[in-house]
């Protein structure tokens, strides 16, 4: 449990990402902004945590080479 | 050696002397010109030069991460929209007050625009681009490159966005085009309606390619407009004023919140998680509230799916609904906007809806100005008190009695959490509002009048009119009705309930309660 989501491969914390993921939270919102803060999606478990959330289902992120 | 060609540089080489002597003053000022600008791209290519830790090109998100971890407070500036809306606002605040003080003609130049031609035949419009083709072309290149930096460093490939934002752009100059108009709001073909309602049809009858999309930042434009509108908002105004803005935006998010969450678990039995995402989408700031609050209760994927669907479509609903309503009641601007703002829950749908039905009884300063007070400083405000209320609410009872509870979510129940989810864009709001408030109070009434309205107050408002039809525009390209959840009777009736209190609520308050207060804004 001391693994930290925002390092686990499930975790979509990137902006660009997480609009992909939601369709349409770009229309009258947005992933760029403050108040989502340090909130992300873990596709594990397909539930919104935060950066510094935890779980046994751990799994290295390996980064994608993008852009 | 290329005889025809030396003989064709001698020629250049006599016609640039002679021209160079005959313009000669407008070569000293091209020089003069060029000078500056030099300097600010100089300034610009060795900041980021010299930066090197700045996140850009290839593995974008793994540099991201690194500089995060590195400096935490830093990045917040930099992947933030919210502090990029502050710093483009800010600069064109900035700017606007140099004007003022030399003259220069930088403002008035970005602040051009056909919607104020009022134009019988189409002539007197292609009259007025020839008139202007540098301006726009200076505008275009200006607004381009502060957006396109600004996203690149975000995250958006920097020639893609660039792209799309000429498409945006264009579309933007044909809305306004049409609002110049003289018979135009005859046809109620104001601005807002006319940019939503085409982006909607070209979103959702015509397949547009996927480049269009990078520079659809319907959030980005609208805090930047809302950063613009400070500056002609003056602080005393908003001093005076928000205590009662404040104070009805409480009652209703309040009550909005929590009929929403009654009617979604006591009548409708929906999962509490979802109901919470909803209460807040619903009664506090749409989406972005839902989102802010999505990981302190643990939501789902699908609930804040739901929740974008729902406030979509009552976003649009209302876009088209209040403005004519309100002009059927023969509502004051004023009155009218504070409707407004205690019923939408979106800032950018609101914002289309108060401008619109401003254009409409050609009082948009007033309606606009109601609809901030209660919307932006009124209700946004509460967006990280809710997220402190539902972690609270999540961690001390629900997450009791969770069995089996698979994520330690590790959420934050102290105060920091309301700074944390703070809409920081409203920070630029107050900060142009002060400065401009304090720049005004050094010019009498006749100087106010003669200078600072002319040269910093109008190019402002007609800059800000502008980064707000990039968002309505953006807002309509956006929706595409084919890419959002369908949502059951189950969810749609207890929200729809929760926004027709809302709406009824806002209504009293703003008509028989605070009427005549807001009807003097």
């Amino acid at each position: 449990m001391s693994l930290k989501c925002y390092k686990c491969e499930n975790f979509v914390v990137d902006a660009s990402e997480l609009e992909r993921e939601i369709k349409g939270l770009n229309i009258v919102s947005s992933a760029y902004g403050s108040v989502r803060a340090d909130t992300g999606l873990c596709l594990w478990h397909e539930t919104f945590v935060t950066n510094s959330s935890s779980c046994d289902d751990f799994i290295k992120k390996t980064f994608s080479y993008k852009i | 050696m290329n005889r025809q060609l030396l003989i064709l540089g001698l020629f250049f080489t006599a016609l640039g002397i002679y021209t160079t002597a005959y313009w000669w003053l407008s070569v000293e000022e091209l020089v003069r010109g060029i000078i500056p600008i030099s300097f600010l791209l100089l300034a610009l290519v060795t900041l980021t030069a010299g930066y090197t830790d700045l996140p850009l090109g290839q593995a974008y998100e793994s540099k991201v991460q690194a500089h995060k971890e590195k400096y935490p407070r830093l990045s917040e500036f930099l992947f933030k929209e919210d502090w990029w809306a502050i710093a483009l606002g800010l600069l064109f605040v900035l700017i606007g007050i140099t004007h003022v003080a030399h003259g220069s003609d930088v403002l008035k130049l970005m602040a051009v625009n056909p919607g104020v031609v009022k134009w019988h035949s189409i002539n007197e419009l292609f009259a007025h681009y020839g008139d202007n083709i540098d301006a726009y072309i200076f505008q275009f290149i200006i607004w381009g490159s502060l957006f396109s930096i600004a996203c690149r460093v975000m995250g958006i490939a920097f020639l893609s966005f660039f792209k799309s934002f000429l498409f945006l752009y264009l579309g933007s100059l044909f809305i306004f085009s049409i609002s110049g108009w003289y018979s135009a709001s005859s046809f109620n073909l104001e601005p807002p309606l006319v940019a939503l309602i085409l982006g909607l049809i070209l979103a959702n009858l015509i397949k547009l390619p996927e480049w269009v999309d990078a520079s659809l930042r319907v959030e980005f434009y609208v805090k930047t407009g809302i950063v613009l509108l400070g500056a002609t908002f003056p602080i005393t105004l908003v001093v005076s004023a928000g205590a009662v803005a404040i104070g009805q935006a409480t009652f209703i998010s309040i009550l909005g919140c929590l009929s929403i969450y009654f009617f979604s678990t006591r009548l409708f039995n929906l999962d509490k998680r979802l109901a919470a995402v909803l209460s807040v989408g619903g009664s506090v700031c749409g989406v972005s509230a839902s989102m802010a609050i999505a990981a302190a209760v643990g939501a789902k994927k699908e609930h804040v799916y739901t929740s974008v669907t729902l406030v979509v479509a009552w976003a649009l609903i209302m876009i088209l609904f209040l403005p004519f309503v309100s002009k059927w009641l023969a509502l004051p601007a004023g009155v009218a906007g504070a409707w407004i703002g205690t019923s939408e829950f979106a800032d950018a749908a609101g914002f289309a809806a108060a401008s619109a039905y401003g254009k409409m009884v050609g009082n948009e300063e007033s309606a606009i100005k109601a609809f901030t007070l209660m919307k932006v400083i009124g209700r946004d405000l509460w967006i990280g008190i809710w997220a402190l209320v539902w972690a609270f609410v999540a961690t001390t009872i629900w997450n009791k009695s969770d069995a089996g509870k698979q994520i330690n979510s590790n959420t934050n129940t102290n105060r920091s959490e309301i700074w944390k989810r703070f809409p920081k864009f409203v920070l630029g709001f107050f900060v142009a509002s002060i400065i401009v408030t304090i720049v005004s109070e050094s010019y009498d009434k006749y100087q106010f009048a003669e200078v600072v309205k002319p040269h910093l107050i109008e190019p402002i408002n007609s800059i800000r009119s502008w980064v707000f039809i990039f968002c309505f525009f953006s807002i309509g390209l956006t929706t595409r009705f084919r890419d959002l959840k369908s949502v059951n009777l189950q969810t749609i009736i207890p929200f729809s309930m929760g926004v027709l209190i809302n709406v009824i609520a806002g209504f009293i308050f703003s008509v028989y309660i605070f009427g005549e207060y807001w009807a003097r804004i």
